[in-house]
């Protein structure tokens, strides 16, 4: 009897340190052994344009799965006849719901592993189908897929995501803190064979979704610009081309358009070299549109005016017997300064370039933002090149003309949105908020303080001969006229070095202008690089003009009236 | 209940002091007060039983509203799921028919060309900028198809549906003349073309769309 009541104690005491006691921990341990903690990942915030059009946004998808050890045939309920369904015949089905080999789908459903991955990130659709299928068997998981909506359009400048949804390039790199959100996380307790336990699930850390981030592009503009970019790439069978749209009021980029361009959807549908924005990234050397800024120069040192004077000769020789040569052939001519823009005389320039100090030109490219990266932080932006001692005596003349410096084509079009502006270079902007999940919005970019480079009538005096560029008869600018609009731009056609102390036979052409001339709004900048059915700037007048006519139909610029200040080109 | 004890052995007591009250009374007095007890604790067992039964019912009933709310709250669950993936579903075709390279290649296929020419009315100033002039195919503004690549154009707009749709539209807005200057009824002038673009059905259209009289071509409502 007394054993009897001991080994009752015994138990209940060990019942009471089960029950009571160790209860807690007991039941934690039950609890961590039945259940699961899984990421609940944070949506990745939208990329639009300037006017809510999205451009990159996060979908859902879908990754079939199933455990090969549990296929087996199983009933279906056919027009209310409950039917067995052969592991044959399911194959079939879901190869013609995946679009896959029924022989590749069967390999996926063998073997003793609990897990096998029959598809990887499906959409919806395919999703439903397979879901209708009611296999017991498939079981699918949810992940976040990133898409753009309209493929290459603004490709270089959105950027990629890699397989594991991490930020590859471009603004999707750049601008990861905006977009990105913070992972969550849930518990949720699962059975004996594995599988989820349904209303078990247990948020322990909700997902902060990513920030939306707006650009100043125009979405329809960009697409436009991709597009005719890409025709006069491909039939001037060039290595690529870019248009760059600014508003010359504010600095902000409207369109920057580049061809090739890559599809973010499937980033290695293109070559590597063609995945990133040269917008950004390419240097070369600019060639005649800076002869504005030499013009500008001397004009607000006082050193010249748009009628200056000179004789420009097809040769020049300086120090000594440095030759320089106009790329056309044609006897001494009596040039203005006007002229010598309209011929894009490099032996007049440097008459009116020598004028001014090495020294003294160096600063002004430095206030043109010459040499020096925006301030929109794009990934591997680069700065240019521009020396602040001449490299060699000829490049002190040469850099008059776009030699012996590099730029990229966004400096280029910053450099005419000076003139278009006043003679105010302004920030580039291209990036205009980032609106985080819960709406706080906040600068997406850093925008610098206004610079005075010029006088405000030396920027007049400039974009008054840039019109007559295009007015004047002799020039490529003619070329560039647009029916009803006074327009004004600049050509260039600069030699490519050869990286052997030469240059090459190919060139990078370009034609930069503003529109409207009497009170420019829009400065457009085309840079066709290594075009091979035409060997001078009058290939990039024609998309210049298509783009800039894109432009002044779609921002309603009204035709202009008054006319072009007359400036004569020779004396 | 000792103490209810003494209180009536107390209180039998008191027809001794008085000859009126007969002698049975204690005993009466006695055997009432147990019954009273019994009863007293018949009433208490009662109405525990009772309470326990209420309470067994009411967890009964509770539970079986809490279940119902599961298996209801569930079933919305599903109906959600199910609504956000056909959401997503439609999103991803909207998002493919509103792409550019959707919108340019439906826009060319029904012939559809930029104008180089453009003419402003200045109301204020009562004045017409630009020259007029026809957009003709074959000049410079034109680009030939999409050029830029989209991998996730996966729903696309059936040039050959659409070019019925508006033809079949025209047919109509022939045969049911409109005065030029008769604002066009929203309600009545059913787009055809936007009910079958890119094969998804539109059941909004005719409210969506304003039809211009005898133009065939939907118009966007802040035209």
């Amino acid at each position: 009897m007394a054993i009897i009541v001991l080994v009752a104690v015994i138990l209940l005491g060990k019942l009471v340190e089960y029950q009571v006691v160790e209860a807690p921990s007991i039941n934690a341990e039950s609890l961590s052994r039945r259940s699961i903690t899984t990421t609940i990942p944070a949506i990745r915030g939208d990329i639009v344009d300037r006017n809510g059009k999205i451009l990159a946004t996060t979908d859902i998808s879908y990754n079939i799965n199933v455990d090969p050890t549990l296929v087996l045939p199983f009933n279906r309920s056919v027009n209310g006849v409950d039917t067995q369904i052969s592991v044959d015949q399911v194959t079939q089905e879901l190869a013609a719901a995946l679009k896959m080999q029924p022989q590749d789908v069967a390999a996926k459903l063998k073997g003793t592993s609990h897990f096998s991955q029959v598809a990887k990130e499906v959409d919806g659709i395919t999703y439903l189908k397979i879901k209708q299928l009611g296999i017991p068997w498939v079981y699918t998981e949810q992940v976040p897929h990133r898409v753009y909506p309209n493929g290459a359009l603004a490709g270089s400048l959105l950027g990629f995501m890699g397989a594991d949804n991490t930020p590859l390039e471009g603004l999707e790199y750049s601008q990861n803190k905006c977009l990105a959100g913070v992972n969550g996380n849930e518990t949720f307790q699962r059975g004996v064979d594995g599988i989820k336990i349904p209303g078990t699930a247990d948020v322990k850390v909700a997902p902060q979704n990513g920030g939306t981030l707006k650009l100043t592009i125009d979405a329809d503009l960009q697409y436009y610009a991709q597009q005719v970019m890409a025709q006069y790439v491909r039939s001037e069978r060039a290595d690529w081309g870019s248009a760059i749209v600014v508003e010359a009021k504010t600095g902000k980029i409207l369109a920057a358009a580049e061809a090739p361009s890559v599809d973010p959807n499937n980033p290695t549908g293109v070559t590597a070299d063609n995945r990133s924005s040269r917008i950004f990234r390419a240097t070369f050397e600019p060639g005649s549109t800076i002869k504005t800024v030499t013009a500008a120069t001397a004009i607000d040192q006082g050193v010249a005016t748009p009628t200056s004077q000179v004789i420009a000769p097809q040769t020049a020789y300086v120090l000594g017997n440095y030759r320089i040569s106009d790329s056309h052939q044609h006897p001494n001519e009596r040039l203005t300064l006007q002229g010598i823009l309209i011929e894009s005389s490099n032996t007049g320039i440097i008459q009116i370039g020598i004028k001014v100090p090495y020294a003294t030109r160096y600063n002004y490219w430095q206030n043109f933002g010459l040499g020096t990266p925006s301030q929109i932080g794009f990934p591997g932006e680069a700065g240019g090149e521009v020396h602040a001692t001449a490299p060699d005596g000829a490049s002190v003349y040469t850099s008059m003309f776009g030699q012996a410096m590099t730029v990229t084509p966004l400096q280029t079009a910053f450099i005419y949105q000076t003139f278009a502006n006043g003679g105010v270079r302004l920030s580039p902007q291209l990036l205009s908020s980032c609106t985080a999940a819960d709406g706080t919005v906040s600068a997406a970019q850093k925008v610098a303080a206004p610079v005075r480079v010029l006088k405000t009538s030396t920027a007049s005096q400039i974009v008054a001969m840039l019109e007559n560029n295009v007015v004047q008869k002799g020039g490529v600018g003619s070329t560039a006229q647009i029916p009803g609009y006074r327009i004004g731009g600049k050509s260039g056609t600069a030699q490519i070095a050869d990286g052997k102390g030469g240059y090459g036979l190919l060139h990078a052409i370009s034609f930069i202008g503003v529109a409207p001339a009497e009170d420019p709004q829009y400065v457009l900048a085309v840079t066709i690089y290594k075009p091979r059915t035409v060997s001078n700037s009058i290939g990039a007048t024609p998309p210049f003009k298509m783009i800039l006519e894109q432009v002044l139909r779609m921002f309603r610029v009204p035709p202009s009236t008054g006319k072009t200040p007359n400036i004569p080109a020779r004396w | 209940m000792s103490a209810a004890v003494s209180y009536r052995a107390t209180s039998t007591s008191r027809p001794a002091r008085s000859a009126q009250r007969p002698a049975f009374a204690v005993v009466q007095g006695a055997r009432t007060s147990a019954v009273r007890s019994a009863n007293s604790k018949l009433w208490i067992l009662g109405t525990v039983i009772v309470g326990l039964i209420v309470i067994a019912i009411a967890n009964l009933l509770m539970t079986l509203a809490t279940s119902a709310g599961v298996y209801q709250v569930a079933n919305l669950k599903a109906r959600q799921a199910g609504l956000e993936l056909s959401t997503q579903i439609v999103g991803q075709q909207v998002n493919s028919l509103s792409s550019n390279q959707n919108l340019a290649n439906a826009a060319h296929a029904l012939g559809m060309i930029s104008n180089a020419n453009p003419v402003y009315l200045d109301i204020s100033k009562s004045k017409v900028y630009g020259s007029a002039a026809q957009a003709a195919l074959g000049n410079s503004t034109n680009i030939s198809g999409n050029l830029l690549a989209n991998a996730e154009w996966t729903t696309r707009t059936n040039p050959k549906q659409l070019q019925a749709a508006v033809s079949a539209e025209q047919a109509q807005a022939t045969k049911t003349p409109v005065a030029v200057a008769k604002v066009p009824n929203a309600t009545t002038s059913k787009s055809a073309a936007s009910a079958v673009v890119g094969g998804v059905a539109n059941t909004n259209s005719a409210t969506s769309q304003i039809g211009l009289a005898g133009s065939g071509i939907p118009a966007a409502v802040s035209h």
